[in-house]
């Protein structure tokens, strides 16, 4: 501890003053209430004392300890760096290529004074919170009904109308030229299905995505004829041509 | 019944979670404006909190009914669920930067309140009082800029950002000064003599 004559050198103790540091939020908080409230210099907050306060205090059985020590640990280190930069010479940082900017006594008291606003309309908000916290909506969260859709048939045909007509066609030179037709790949699914059922898996295994489209749809055009069933246990599952006897 | 604005506007209210703006309203109800303000008004009447245990309030641009605050002990035994833990002073900043300065970025919220402040910003995104809203071109990696949500609004009984005081407004010039001459006046000590 520092004696008397130390303390009124080097600035006053902090235990002169009625700073919590436990209900603050940052540096610039601490800043700004031993300013305001106890008036003190920047130059004299006297860090070391600012650690023993907050260690002496501490309550390791908190169930937030871990994160007040960071926001603590994170506060310091902030008004260490917001000392040292008002402290040192600006030169000196330039000389030792500081990328940023060393913050002047003018620049930090702007800073303390946007801070200050914001603080103070923080505590407005805190007041608006406390005074609204015993509402509770009405909040009924309805489940939906499947089925019950009310259907307005002159939108439904405005919808239609929209969706199937087109005013030019998409152009579809990318596809390039199409040289499979439906009755090849139904003939081919009528010559596999004389060796019996055959999966639509096995059956396309080796063809491009075209093939297997119009592949898929040569299957649909016989089962509509009669000369196939398609057995599909579930849906999206596997898809097998069955020969009808 | 369905014929009267005020049981329409009362039904719909009744059955929203969240409170319904006056085009809602409308679209619903089918009221032209006149008698949906008339409606409003009616149930501001019936639904005071001298006399009911539901209230209209007017928050987040739009209308809810809620509990009367003077019911909230008996609807949370009720519930048998607390009242969430308040919000923290850091919060309560982040809260304020982004209502006063933003939208803005987290960095620019740290840059604010002096720390960071991503922690914070964290909690206050899960809890919906923030959100992200767009995003920053002009900064490197085009970060998230946050704003205050309508969650925000109705939390704090406001119907638009308009309901809270001006900024420059919550501090007056004299505190501002004392604050800046003390900062001066500790320059003034460190010239050499």
């Amino acid at each position: 501890m520092m004696d008397d004559a130390s303390k009124e050198t080097r600035g006053r103790s902090l235990s002169d003053f009625t700073v919590e540091l436990d209900v603050y939020s940052g540096p610039y908080e601490w800043l700004l209430a031993l300013i305001l409230r106890d008036e003190v210099e920047i130059f004299e907050v006297p860090l070391r004392e600012l650690v023993a306060l907050y260690l002496g205090n501490r309550d390791p059985e908190r169930s937030n300890t871990l994160e007040r020590d960071t926001d603590f640990a994170g506060s310091a280190a902030s008004l260490i760096l917001l000392k040292s930069r008002a402290l040192s010479p600006a030169t000196e940082a330039e000389a030792e290529g500081d990328e940023e900017e060393a913050l002047s006594p003018e620049q930090l008291a702007e800073k303390l004074a946007r801070y200050l606003k914001v603080k103070r309309g923080a505590e407005a908000l805190r007041e608006r919170f406390e005074a609204n916290a015993g509402f509770y909506p009405s909040g009924q969260v309805l489940r939906s009904r499947p089925g019950r859709l009310r259907i307005n048939n002159e939108r439904l045909m405005e919808a239609a109308r929209r969706t199937f007509s087109r005013l030019t066609e998409p152009p579809v030179s990318h596809l390039g030229q199409i040289t499979v037709t439906l009755q090849d790949l139904a003939g081919l699914i009528r010559t596999s299905l004389t060796r019996g059922p055959v999966s639509y898996e096995d059956l396309t295994r080796d063809m491009d995505r075209l093939n297997s489209a119009v592949a898929f749809a040569a299957a649909l055009s016989l089962a509509s004829e009669g000369r196939l069933t398609l057995s599909q246990p579930e849906p999206l599952g596997p898809l097998t041509f069955e020969p009808v006897p | 019944m369905s014929g009267v604005p005020n049981a329409l506007v009362e039904a719909i209210l009744l059955v929203s979670p969240r409170p319904v703006s006056p085009q809602a309203l409308r679209s619903a109800t089918g009221l032209p404006d006149g008698e949906l303000r008339d409606a409003l008004a009616a149930l501001e009447i019936r639904y005071a909190p001298e006399t009911s245990g539901i209230v209209l309030r007017h928050v987040a641009s739009g209308y809810q009914l809620a509990t009367n605050p003077a019911c909230a002990e008996a609807v949370e035994r009720f519930r048998e669920e607390a009242r969430p833990s308040p919000l923290s002073s850091a919060a309560h900043e982040v809260l304020s930067c982004a209502l006063y300065l933003g939208p803005m970025t987290r960095g620019a919220v740290s840059a604010v309140r002096g720390v960071n402040s991503d922690a914070v910003v964290r909690n206050l995104l899960d809890r919906g009082l923030l959100a992200e809203a767009g995003v920053d071109t002009d900064s490197p990696g085009s970060p998230a800029l946050l704003a205050v949500t309508e969650d925000f609004l109705a939390a704090t009984g406001a119907a638009s950002r308009g309901d809270f005081p001006d900024l420059d407004s919550l501090v007056g010039p004299e505190e501002l000064a004392r604050v800046r001459d003390r900062l001066g006046s500790a320059e003034e000590s460190q010239e050499p003599a």
